[in-house]
């Protein structure tokens, strides 16, 4: 179309005029194909707060405060890379997890940076010589002001749902210049939710009702209708027990017996807790879940897996190899190693996927002193 | 006769009042343990306790059984415990201060309770020392109101009131701090779980627990009804009579910050009971310590439990206590303040 106009132009108009148009000409098609590549992902690019991030380069430095953040990093360099500190959760979870043993460094990197609350400690941050800081967008304003005003390159990122987390790829794809590694991953979740597409078109009677209890040692609290807990439960062919409330509810024992779930998932970050924590309970030890002994800890692979992370698709698929053991017949642990090792870049010893799937799955950190 | 007990008129009838409540009493409490998330008929519950006395055919329903006697029971009993003490340590302080606006958490001895607790549950986790943290600090609290009110001449009324808010409000910027502090995995979901006050974690643990602070906290108050209503003329008049009024008003104060401890340690904060609980009771029976300890004592229990069973039964998630406390006890509250407007209470 532009071409079209300045060949017209050219026949009408005299030579100093055909410059001129010339270089606007080239300098709209410019501007053009830049605007469309920065919606293709390049730098500078908007946070999920729609703010435009002030980056020209890939970063080489980052600090990241929201927990998912570190580990998704690492997932998306394979390696430590450009992750120069971290929240102290995210470290736990990589020491109980298999990060710590795949990339040793990781557990060194400072986590001094964040106060109470993903407070970011201003100095700390400095002090590592970042290019660019991670923090939570809708946590208020008070988290990324005096980041900003130490000059510091903020994105934003969202809690939320599938949606979020594929954003949260592209962006940290394009911060980190592996836009490919995050096109991979995106990939994974669909060819995930694809491959377990069967399940979900089950008929209802045919889905177990499941709960994923979010917290038990400290007052029962389970994951209502709108988490992301119910839609991993749904993606695996469950039906969510508790999708009636919204959020995440404190219920009681009483309750729970009541919608009697076929399958409980516990939590992966209560210090302490175990199965036995429900089996063993006269009350809910009467549930369907505990009477045949499906009650299961949710793993941690390289993140933890009840909060939506870059590992989902691997949770999704233990959890309908759970739900429905005779419909998906997979080797699970091959299943899990290959997409961890696609991940993460590196071969996992057989010890380490057994510690991921085992019973006595490392959910808890349990390392309460990673607090420093 | 003092101007307290000739101006605010019981209702007409009070001989009727006992035997009513103590049948609304049983009424509610059965009633409350058939009620539930959990389907169970009331002839069942029936069965189900009475199994427990004489050999009944209970069915197969281990299920049953256990909600019943597991989950429910103790929960009730939980709250017509605390509900009774609250509602005597409220008449029993409001008397004490001869202060209508006085109530355990005005005066700043709930705050100063779970700061002990939370403190307490941070440090250690044993639910005994919960119950001993929440006593010492609670016992603190109170002797700072105390000093700061004293710190004119006489401790009048408002100066009493403005002490324990700025005590309670010191308290719970303590735990605040404590909250600050505590470890996020681990200790502070618990904490935060406790001030939030429920009786869902409710075992026969816990009930033992309270029934020992009430015996101890309690009964002494309960036997010294009389004297509170000599204590009500005033002190000077109260000593010309002859009371011992410091030995008294020590065992008042501690017994009722033992029991408020106790049950903020069981059951976390629960607000408005010991408030508005004692001016129903004055409103049924009339002023006579005699009547108005035990009347306080029953429609506590009865309110408390009527309020739990509502948290656990209106919705699949559980409802804080302290919600419907509120939102009951506010205007509970205003309709008895309009109606008493302007008679019986003289703060000397």
């Amino acid at each position: 179309m532009q071409i079209q106009i300045q060949i017209q132009m050219t026949s009408i108009l005299g030579a100093a005029v055909r410059r001129t148009v010339c270089v606007c000409t080239v300098l709209a098609v410019v501007l053009s194909a830049r605007s469309a590549l920065a919606a293709d992902g390049v730098l500078p690019v908007r946070d999920q707060l729609g703010r435009l991030v002030a980056l020209e380069q890939p970063a080489e430095r980052i600090v990241t405060i929201p927990m998912p953040a570190a580990p998704m990093l690492i997932g998306l360099q394979q390696g430590v890379g450009s992750l120069a500190a971290m929240h102290p959760e995210s470290r736990s979870a990589i020491r109980a997890g298999v990060l710590g043993e795949l990339f040793p460094a990781a557990l060194s990197l400072p986590t001094n940076v964040v106060g109470r609350g993903f407070m970011p400690n201003v100095e700390a941050v400095l002090a590592t010589k970042p290019d660019l800081v991670i923090q939570w967008g809708n946590r208020g304003s008070d988290l990324i002001a005096p980041l900003e005003a130490a000059g510091l390159p903020v994105a934003a990122v969202q809690y939320g749902g599938e949606e979020d987390i594929r954003e949260w790829l592209s962006l940290f794809g394009v911060l980190t210049g592996e836009q490919a590694n995050a096109k991979r991953l995106i990939a994974a979740r669909h060819e995930a939710l694809e491959r377990l597409a069967p399940l979900r078109r089950l008929p209802d009677a045919e889905k177990p009702r499941v709960l994923y209890l979010f917290r038990v040692l400290s007052g029962l609290q389970v994951a209502g209708g709108d988490t992301f807990n119910d839609f991993s439960i749904r993606s695996a062919g469950g039906r969510n027990a508790a999708a009636d409330l919204q959020g995440f509810k404190p219920v009681n024992r009483e309750q729970i017996l009541a919608w009697n779930p076929e399958v409980i998932l516990l939590n992966s970050f209560e210090p302490g807790l175990t199965p036995a924590h429900i089996t063993d309970d006269p009350v809910l030890g009467l549930t369907a879940a505990a009477a045949a002994g499906r009650v299961y800890q949710m793993p941690i692979g390289g993140y933890r897996w009840d909060p939506p992370s870059h590992e989902s698709p691997l949770a999704w698929l233990w959890l309908a190899a759970r739900l429905h053991p005779e419909r998906l017949d997979v080797d699970l642990s091959a299943q899990i190693s290959a997409q961890l090792t696609a991940i993460y870049g590196e071969k996992l010893a057989p010890a380490m996927i057994a510690r991921v799937l085992g019973p006595e799955n490392a959910g808890q950190s349990g390392d309460s002193a990673a607090h420093e | 006769m003092s101007r307290v007990t000739a101006a605010v008129r019981p209702l007409p009838l009070p001989n009727l009042f006992w035997p009513l409540a103590i049948a609304v009493l049983c009424l509610v409490t059965f009633g409350a343990l058939t009620i539930g998330r959990f389907e169970i008929a009331p002839a069942e519950v029936f069965v189900i306790l009475a199994n427990n006395l004489w050999p009944m055919d209970t069915g197969d329903s281990v299920a049953k059984e256990r909600v019943v006697e597991l989950v429910r029971l103790p929960r009730v009993l939980l709250a017509l415990l605390a509900g009774a003490a609250l509602g005597v340590a409220g008449a029993a302080l409001q008397s004490l201060f001869r202060n209508p606006l006085v109530g355990p958490d005005i005066l700043g001895i709930a705050p100063g309770a779970a700061f002990g607790g939370a403190l307490a549950i941070m440090l250690s986790g044993n639910p005994w020392m919960t119950v001993a943290g929440a006593f010492t600090s609670g016992l603190a609290a109170i002797f700072l109101v105390l000093m700061f009110a004293r710190a004119g001449a006489r401790a009048n009324s408002l100066t009493l009131v403005l002490a324990g808010v700025v005590v309670g409000a010191l308290f719970s910027a303590l735990v605040s701090l404590v909250t600050f502090l505590a470890d996020v995995e681990s200790e502070l979901p618990a904490i935060l779980y406790w001030l939030l006050g429920s009786f869902s974690s409710a075992n026969y643990s816990k009930l033992m627990v309270l029934a020992l602070a009430v015996l101890i906290g309690i009964v002494p108050v309960m036997a010294l009804r009389f004297r509170l209503n000599v204590m009500a003329l005033g002190e000077d008049e109260a000593a010309a009579l002859g009371l011992r009024v410091g030995p008294i008003r020590w065992t008042i104060l501690l017994g009722t910050t033992l029991v408020v401890a106790t049950s903020v340690a069981v059951a976390g904060v629960i607000g408005w009971v010991g408030l508005v609980v004692p001016h129903l009771a004055r409103m049924l029976v009339g002023p006579d310590h005699r009547a108005l300890l035990p009347a306080s004592a029953v429609l506590g229990g009865i309110a408390l439990v009527i309020v739990d069973t509502l948290c656990r039964s209106l919705t699949a998630a559980e409802i804080p206590l302290s919600v419907i406390t509120a939102i009951v006890g506010a205007p509970v509250f205003l309709l008895l303040l309009r109606r008493a407007a302007g008679t019986g209470w003289r703060n000397a």
